[in-house]
């Protein structure tokens, strides 16, 4: 995490053209702006059918799954992003 | 098209639960770098950063119980949903790099999902599912399983038991995100 933010500040500071206005950036520069950061392994990728919002307080075997599945996975070093369509 | 920032809300999009579900809080802390990130890779689509949003309960329902502590940082997207299943696929393909960058992409919603049809009589039946419930789910567990993601991209096309799990697509567009 810390690596991340410290990374993050760095490439905003070395090249200014990474910062604020990325309409200018293009795909293909991708691979050289997140170099530095290529050396975690790779992250599962989890879709999670979330049922009904009962299962944040509920007890019950999906709640128990999704624990165990917590357990398993690694540790996120950065972040976790969560796509969600709902509400807008 | 947004990504919160700083310090988002537990925001409580749903009505007719118990007081207990709303008291619920999941203060994770957001990411102002990740939401950056994340937006600065996608070309398909213009992304707005947004600090007022929050998490809803697709997020917060499902992290609550993966990161119990509400220690890992969260950035929630919202989709567009106006935008075809195929856009959301190529959009969601250009986020994949931050997987080796030690994010944890999680995409959050039902595969079968239709609120009209819910039976209430039967909502306790364990084993209890209507034909084309099953039937979508069956459908879908393959195509996953076979890398068939053009079959679930296209599920407009799928026939009844598909049209009648997917009503609308904002419970489903999620999973085009973790396949792509």
């Amino acid at each position: 995490m810390e690596d991340f933010k410290k990374w993050i500040e760095k490439s905003y500071t070395v090249s200014g053209s990474i910062a604020i206005d990325k309409n200018t950036m293009k795909l293909n520069e991708l691979n050289s702006l997140t170099k530095p950061l290529g050396n975690t392994d790779r992250m599962p990728v989890l879709f999670i059918g979330h049922g009904s919002p009962m299962n944040a307080i509920e007890e019950n075997e999906f709640v128990t799954g999704w624990r165990n599945i917590g357990k398993s996975l690694p540790k996120p070093n950065a972040n976790t992003l969560c796509f969600c369509s709902l509400g807008n | 098209m947004s990504l919160p920032m700083e310090k988002p809300q537990t925001i409580h999009d749903f009505g007719g639960f118990p007081k207990m579900l709303f008291e619920v809080e999941y203060p994770a802390p957001g990411s102002p770098e990740l939401a950056r990130e994340s937006r600065d890779m996608i070309r398909k689509a213009e992304v707005g950063l947004d600090s007022k949003w929050g998490l809803d309960h697709g997020c917060w329902s499902v992290l609550k119980h993966l990161y119990l502590k509400a220690d890992v940082p969260v950035v929630q997207m919202s989709l567009d949903y106006y935008q075809l299943p195929q856009y959301h696929y190529d959009l969601a393909k250009e986020l994949a790099s931050l997987r080796n960058k030690g994010v944890l992409i999680i995409g959050s919603g039902n595969m079968v999902h239709n609120l009209g049809m819910v039976n209430w009589e039967k909502i306790d039946e364990p084993g209890f599912g209507y034909d084309w419930a099953i039937e979508a789910n069956e459908k879908m567990k393959k195509f996953i399983l076979s890398d068939d993601h053009k079959s679930l991209i296209d599920y407009k096309l799928m026939g009844k038991a598909f049209n009648m799990a997917i009503p609308t697509p904002d419970h489903f567009l999620p999973l085009l995100y973790s396949l792509a």
